[in-house]
């Protein structure tokens, strides 16, 4: 089976929830 | 290495994920082979099972996937997402 083109593992840098559910 | 309890995920249908930290009330994305590596971790897979997945999964070699993972590791672990089990 073909495989899928390789990504590189990434997190995000932390994002605020409060800010966001504002 | 082994996630932290304060921390929840998330994952969507596209194969990207979310961690959310009960305690800073702060949110991570995660991109597909990320949510790969943190679904292992979930799993309480070893670092060389979890490559596994990944190699079988994407067009990667073992020696790539494995520094890639840890990379990853050491990014999660600096935001305090997991610990050493």
């Amino acid at each position: 089976a073909a495989r899928k083109p390789f990504v590189e593992p990434e997190v995000s840098f932390p994002i605020d929830v409060l800010e966001a559910t504002t | 290495m082994i996630p932290h309890e304060h921390v929840v995920f998330t994952e969507f249908d596209g194969g990207e994920g979310v961690l959310v930290d009960l305690d800073t009330k702060k949110y991570f994305q995660l991109n597909p082979t990320a949510t790969l590596v943190w679904r292992g971790l979930v799993g309480g897979k070893t670092l060389e099972e979890i490559v596994g997945d990944m190699t079988a999964e994407y067009d990667v070699s073992p020696e790539h996937a494995a520094q890639s993972v840890q990379r990853l590791l050491r990014s999660l672990e600096n935001f305090r997402l997991v610990r050493q089990g």
